[in-house]
């Protein structure tokens, strides 16, 4: 039978890594932990309609008109549920993320583990290459791809009745 | 400050002692829930050598783990390393080889793995509780029985200890996923739903329109508010469920089956590792005596194991990336997942309900 210290124990163990994703943020989850999905995001109906944001992925041939793609198949076999957070991340191409000058961030950046990864020409290249390799079935030749943040506005059944565009980011593959 | 200590060490012996009534099986059970164990991940086995071939500017290792120690996806043959060592490791545990080295060294190998998958900048959490479940079950004793090679004991082994340590364990990762929900979900208004956002998540972003999918739509809005408290319910009382005894544990058990087999046939969430971390408290020592007289189930058993085995064997060598059974049977890793994880929550839901039988005598 564990005593009150052992108990104690596996309390501190079981804790810390949730502690340390809430009062840092997501990107701070350690790996293992025991975090389970929490998703506590809800969606608000609005009349007959609700309101949904996602990341949505188009290509271009040079002078073309831009071609949507389902990211989920042009990124297969990987599996689906890493699509989006590659497409958040515009492909490993964002500016590295700058953290505040608090005691747990100069502890970790001492460690180097916040070292920035910051892609060179070569990872660039390499990138560019896997992403045309993965669209060939659908563009021989893509000169552009497109991230747009869309914000639809859907009824019940699933219908888009309306679709806007918040932002969108053009990565040349040449 | 002797007596607070005294009665705090009280409370926790009582506290512990009810979690023991509740969670309690046997060597036996564990003997056949470690082979279940490893045929279920012989099924669901894939190779992590696609990783290797992925451009390093997506590696984006989680902050806090072992990948973030790596500046670059690992190489081909490490990787292939890797998958060769989990696949020979799983036929130790399940025919009972040593099996508390072999399931901690399938466990580290499955963390390494794992931790330059979730590079791609997402932690899957389904196998959270799987890993807590080998870790754990390994000072349980389930390498006693039905083994080849039965472990020896340790000091640290504990058979009830274990088990209870580990359903504490289900309850605080439950905590986890029902508290972020409760804080959000629970506001007393119909206009809003978390159930629908998760489904239309789905939909839109991962294409999640299999099974009953299509059809929740038919459902009105206002209802998914009764599904939103139900998870949240479901998610934040299993320690209650524990204090109460075994018949509450396994009742508790069962209303979480149920729960995730709406989550596969609505939301086409799998979350298949949670039949195992579920099972491990089914009682299954009844069976030893059934399985002894009939020794053609367990040879079918092994039969299956052998013949995945070597389907994965024979895949690994011959191609570059494998992605399991999947591709033998000309499937997408989606589907298999999704009508594996229907089939397999039917199964758990009906053996605990079973037990809910006026006749049943666990």
């Amino acid at each position: 039978m564990p005593k009150a210290r052992h108990t104690l124990f596996l309390f501190l163990i079981l804790i810390m890594p949730l502690v340390i994703k809430t009062l840092f943020g997501y990107q701070f989850e350690m790996y293992p932990a025991i975090i389970l999905p929490s998703g506590p995001h809800i969606k608000t109906l609005e009349g007959n309609t609700i309101m949904h944001r996602n990341l949505e992925f188009f290509v271009q041939e040079a002078g073309g008109p831009w071609k949507q793609l389902d990211p989920v198949a042009v990124f297969s076999p990987l599996p689906e549920q890493y699509s989006s957070p590659i497409l958040r991340r515009e492909f490993g191409l964002l500016p590295p993320r700058t953290y505040p000058e608090r005691r747990f961030f100069k502890i970790l950046k001492k460690m180097h583990l916040l070292d920035p990864r910051v892609p060179n020409d070569i990872a660039i290249n390499e990138l560019k290459s896997w992403i045309q390799s993965n669209i060939a079935i659908w563009v021989q030749d893509a000169d552009k791809i497109k991230i747009e943040a869309v914000e639809k506005t859907i009824d019940l059944q699933g219908n888009v009745l309306k679709r806007q565009v918040e932002s969108a980011q053009i990565i040349h593959l040449h | 400050m002797r007596r607070l200590f005294t009665s705090i060490e009280h409370i926790n012996r009582a506290l512990w002692s009810r979690v023991n009534n509740a969670t309690y099986v046997n060597t036996d059970s564990l003997g056949i829930f470690r082979a279940i164990t490893g045929i279920f991940l012989l099924y669901y086995y894939f190779s992590y050598t696609w990783i290797s071939d992925l451009p390093q500017a997506l590696f984006n290792p989680p902050i806090l783990s072992i990948a973030n120690l790596f500046d670059s996806f690992p190489s081909y043959y490490l990787l292939r390393i890797i998958d060769v060592g989990r696949l020979i490791l799983l036929v130790a545990i399940i025919i009972g080889l040593k099996t508390r080295i072999t399931s901690l060294i399938w466990l580290i190998l499955t963390i390494i793995a794992a931790s330059f998958q979730y590079s791609l900048g997402k932690i899957d959490h389904d196998g959270a509780l799987l890993l807590a479940m080998v870790f754990v079950l390994s000072y349980s004793g389930w390498g006693k029985a039905f083994a080849v090679w039965p472990d020896t004991n340790s000091r640290y082994d504990s058979t009830a200890g274990s088990m209870a340590v580990f359903a504490v364990i289900i309850c605080y990762g439950m905590f986890t996923a029902g508290m972020g929900k409760a804080m959000v979900w629970v506001d007393f208004d119909l206009q809003t739903s978390g159930f629908a956002s998760w489904y239309y998540l789905g939909l839109y972003d991962l294409n999640r329109d299999r099974l009953l999918a299509e059809y929740v739509p038919m459902i009105p809005f206002h209802f998914y508010e009764i599904l939103d408290y139900a998870a949240v319910l479901l998610e934040l009382s299993p320690f209650l469920f524990i204090l109460m005894g075994r018949k509450a544990w396994l009742f508790w058990l069962l209303t979480a089956s149920l729960f995730h087999l709406g989550n596969v046939l609505l939301l086409n969430i799998p979350f298949a590792n949670h039949v195992l971390v579920y099972l491990a408290f089914i009682d299954m020592s009844g069976l030893t005596q059934w399985l002894k007289q009939n020794k053609r189930i367990i040879y079918l058993a092994l039969g299956t194991a052998g013949l995945m085995f070597l389907t994965h064997i024979y895949f690994l060598v011959s191609q570059r990336h494998y992605w399991g059974l999947n591709e033998v049977m000309k499937m997408d890793r989606t589907p298999f997942e999704l009508y594996s994880a229907l089939i397999l929550w039917m199964v758990l839901t009906v053996v605990i309900g079973k037990i809910f039988l006026p006749a049943h005598k666990e």
